[in-house]
Parts: C-alpha cells; structure tokens; sequence
C-alpha cells in the first residue's frame, strides 16, 4: 500500500515494462515524440495497438511526429480524485490533433489558463518530469 | 438477415433507491429478483437464464441466494452503462432460441456507499492500459473528464450551450417531482441552484452529473406465450441492437467524435421493430450527464445531428413535450442503477401504470444505453 505521503508526491505512474507502450516511452525519455506506424501499410495509429487497424496483423514501429498540434477539444478539470493533481486545480486537459499525423493525443495543458483556451489553438509539447525517471508529455501555447 | 427476436418482459422491479442501502448488493440483487419474479406471478425458482451487470452481485450469487435449481444461460454484456440495454438482447436471443425460458437481466450495487464511480472505471472500462499508462499519470480518471471533451466539441460545432444542459437538468427533476420512488422527489431545483453547482469538468458542473445510488433493478424476460398468462399486460421487446464506435477503447481517436456505438445501433434496433424514432411516444435515455441527452437524441434519431439542442429546449423533452424523455427522472435525479431503472420505467409506462407521469397512450418506448468509451445500445419496447 501506498502512503499518504507517497500519493501527493506522484501521480500515478505508468508502466515501463509495458511492452506495447515501451517504444514511446524510450522515445519521451529522448524529448521525442512517436506515434505508432504500420510497416506494411505506413498508416500511423494513436494509441498503440497490438494490431494495424488498417491493415491488420503487420509489424508495428515507430514514427517520430513533431510535437506540435492543434487543440481539438479539452475539459476543464475542477474536482480530482488524485491527490498529486489537487494543488493543481482548476487544469485543462486536451485532445491534441497532431500537425504530421491523423491522431489525437489527451494531455495536460499547462502555461495558459484554461478560460484563455480555445479550440483549433496552436500547442507544442513539452517534457514534465513527474518522478525521478519518470518525464511526461505535456502541451504549451505556440 | 437476423432472425426475429420473440420475448416479452414479464416482470419488472425496483428496489428503494437511497445514500445508503444498509446491506449488500448481493442482497439487494436477490430481494430485486424475487419482486420481478412476484410482478410476473412466477415463482423465482423458474429462472434459468441469468443476465448480470458486468460490476456487482453474479448469476451465481443468485443462483445460490436464490436456491435455483438448474440455470442453463448465463451472459455478461460489457458495454458498461450500455449494458443494461444490451443485456435485454442477450435474454431475448437466449429465449427466442429455446436456450432459456425465464432470464433474468438485473443490476444490483451501493454505488453511493461504496462503489463509487471512480472505483468502478478503474476495472471496468476498456482499454486499461491507456488509461493507466497514458491517461491517469496525466490526471484523466473519469466519465466526467472523458465524456466533457465530446461535449465541449459539440458546442464548438454546433452552437450547444449551457442553456441547453440545464434545459435536460431541470426536466429531468421536474419529472421526478412526480415520482415518489425518485431520490429527488420533493427536491425540485431552480435554474439559480442549478447555475450555483460547483464546476467538476467543465463544461460539466455539479448538476450535470448524475445521481451515485444504492438500490436495484431487474426485469424477467420470457416468451410471448407464457408472458401472455401473467398478472401484466405483457411487455414486446420489439427490436433491440448494439454498437461499439470506431476507436472503441478510446475515446478521443474517431475521427468523427460523435459517431458512437448507439448511431449504429440505432438504425438496426428500429428496424427490427419495424418502427421509426418519429413513431416513439417516450424515450428513456441514459443521461449519466445531462450532455449524453442531448447527444443520443441525435445519434438515435430523434433529431438531426446539432439540434439537439433545439429538441430539449422549451420543454421538448418534457411530458407534455414533442418527445418525452424519462419521466421518472433519470439517472440525473430519479437514482443511478446503470439504467436499469430506464428499462422499468419504460414498461411501467406501456402498462400505463406510471400515475401522474404517464405519458398519454404509450405504446411504443425507445429507451438507450450509453456506456465505456462509446458503446451503445437502444431497445424498442412495445405493448
């Protein structure tokens, strides 16, 4: 069990030894951002699959995308249950539509207030170390 | 083509809804079972079928509660809040192909003492691994924050506003002011409260989101012919499907957000029945936020996508309204059984034994599941 301290000291942490995931993972750790690719039919795909939803059984890789994207929607979180995200409040939370790939990522926005937002803005992301070790993607106002 | 479903709802229960049930699912789940059993006027010991909610009470605690002897059909739909509707199929195919001749479908839970929404999403919905992985860490855990973001995208393309949610939130318990068993019966709200509520996701506030409930529903299923012998007017279920959207594990990644599990579904459930959304005399619609209203209205039919809104303002989904919509009042302020209690709702009203809000000569209810990350189900009930 977690302690208290523990909880407000991390969010929840996500797993490195996932193997569908890992790929992205090593690439956050870089400053990099990827999307899942198809080796067979190129199409990219978020989030990552254990199959190509194009194509079907294929070997799956790595795309690097650039990290820059418009926002397509978001919520504006008020209330959490997780205690490392309360001194945080009120924070947005986006979908972001990449510019060189047709998926949406969901993460945090941070540097603007969430009223300031609107839709189809411009957003770049950037790397928020959450943990030792542990660094998350999140997106800025470009 | 499907081969026709033949079933009928035979018996339909509800326990008391409350904060605090003051004992088990499990028991809520065997008191539910044996009061549908009672309303059909069949002994609880005839059930061979079992349908459970994918969270809570099994078929084999009832099984075992219940002392039944020989349960030949057991099906767990996983369409999360969707699966109550979905459940009613799984039954009716079980029945139409002999496999069962008693189903029970239920749901039984202390969702307001104890488990809670948040608890629940954390084993229930598809797609753990993007939710735990990328999701969670970011500080994304629930139905509010998920389903907001199709909202606020609605409002974006097609002009919805808060108006219109607090239209659905203020209908929805002004009907259950005329529904005892409702936990906000005599708790009408103003627009002044409802503008008052605290923001939880915005453009979800306090009183956009539902009821958390402790209590139980179930309804037995059976065929037309032993249907026909009970003490009721037997309940037709006439069409019946459902649909999982493009995406389906997540949320954000259709390319048409609001296409969803019910827009397919839809089409398929009228047709079976044979009927169209324009022939509906009331709809039960799973409004686990006020939102989700005015967005199954569109994909099921009710409406062209983006009016919506225009359908739920100035009472146009109250009784008396173009289309009446929950009568009871919803899981928004009747009580939150993952819509168990929209399917009793629908065939008290086609019994006419709804009271105060019977919707005039109800012979054809729609009533909707929406559920996970998109799933869908719509059910046509007739008498």
């Amino acid at each position: 069990m977690s302690t208290a301290t523990e909880l407000t000291t991390a969010p929840p942490l996500p797993d490195p030894a996932d193997q569908m995931l890992a790929g992205y993972w090593e690439a956050v750790a870089r400053g990099e951002l990827v999307v899942q690719e198809c080796g067979s039919c190129a199409a990219p795909q978020w989030p990552p699959r254990a199959g190509c939803g194009t194509c079907g059984l294929s070997d799956l890789g790595w795309r690097r995308v650039a990290g820059t994207g418009t926002l397509f929607t978001w919520t504006t979180v008020h209330h959490t249950t997780i205690e490392y995200y309360k001194p945080a409040l009120p924070f947005a939370l986006a979908a972001v539509e990449l510019d060189d790939a047709p998926v949406r990522m969901l993460g945090r926005v941070r540097g603007v207030h969430p009223d300031q937002l609107s839709i189809d803005q411009p957003l770049t992301v950037v790397y928020e170390s959450v943990a030792p070790g542990v660094t998350l993607p999140v997106w800025e106002p470009r | 083509m499907s081969t026709p479903l033949r079933a009928c709802i035979a018996g339909a229960a509800l326990t008391e809804f409350s904060r605090d049930s003051g004992r088990s699912a499990e028991r809520l789940a065997i008191e539910v079972a044996t009061a549908a059993c009672l309303d059909a006027g069949v002994d609880p010991t005839v059930i061979d079928g079992i349908v459970p909610f994918p969270h809570g009470p099994t078929a084999e605690d009832l099984m075992a509660g219940l002392g039944l002897p020989d349960v030949r059909f057991s099906g767990v739909p996983h369409l999360g809040g969707a699966s109550s509707v979905a459940g009613l199929r799984l039954a009716a195919m079980a029945v139409t192909a002999g496999q069962a001749d008693y189903v029970l479908c239920f749901v039984a839970r202390n969702g307001r003492s104890s488990s809670r929404v948040e608890q629940r999403v954390a084993t229930l919905l598809p797609g753990q691994r993007y939710r735990r992985n990328l999701e969670n860490p970011q500080g994304m855990n629930s139905p509010a924050q998920w389903y907001s973001l199709i909202c606020r995208r609605h409002m974006h393309e097609f002009g919805t506003t808060r108006a219109h949610l607090a239209e659905v939130a203020l209908t929805m318990r002004a009907h259950a002011q005329l529904n005892e068993h409702a936990q906000m019966y005599g708790r009408p709200m103003t627009m002044e409260q409802y503008m008052s509520g605290r923001p939880i996701a915005d453009p979800y506030w306090l009183y956009d989101c539902c009821l958390e409930t402790d209590g139980a529903g179930a309804v037995l299923i059976t065929s037309a012919d032993r249907a026909k012998d009970g003490p009721h007017r037997p309940v037709h279920l006439a069409g019946m499907a459902e649909g999982h959207a493009d995406s389906a594990d997540d949320i954000v990644n259709r390319r048409d957000i609001f296409n969803t599990g019910l827009t397919k579904a839809a089409p398929r459930a009228f047709g079976m029945a044979g009927v169209t959304p324009s022939d509906v005399d009331a709809a039960m619609i799973y409004d686990c936020f006020t939102f989700e209203v005015i967005q199954q209205l569109e994909e099921a039919g009710f409406c062209p996508r983006g009016g919506g809104g225009d359908l739920v303002a100035d009472g146009g989904i109250a009784l008396g309204g173009r289309l009446p919509v929950n009568p009871h009042g919803g899981l928004l302020s009747e009580g939150h059984i993952a819509g168990m209690n929209h399917v009793v709702e629908a065939v008290t009203q086609l019994r006419g034994d709804a009271g105060r809000r019977q919707v005039p000569d109800a012979e054809v209810v729609a009533v909707t599941g929406w559920g996970d990350m998109g799933d869908g189900a719509l059910a046509v009930l007739t008498v």
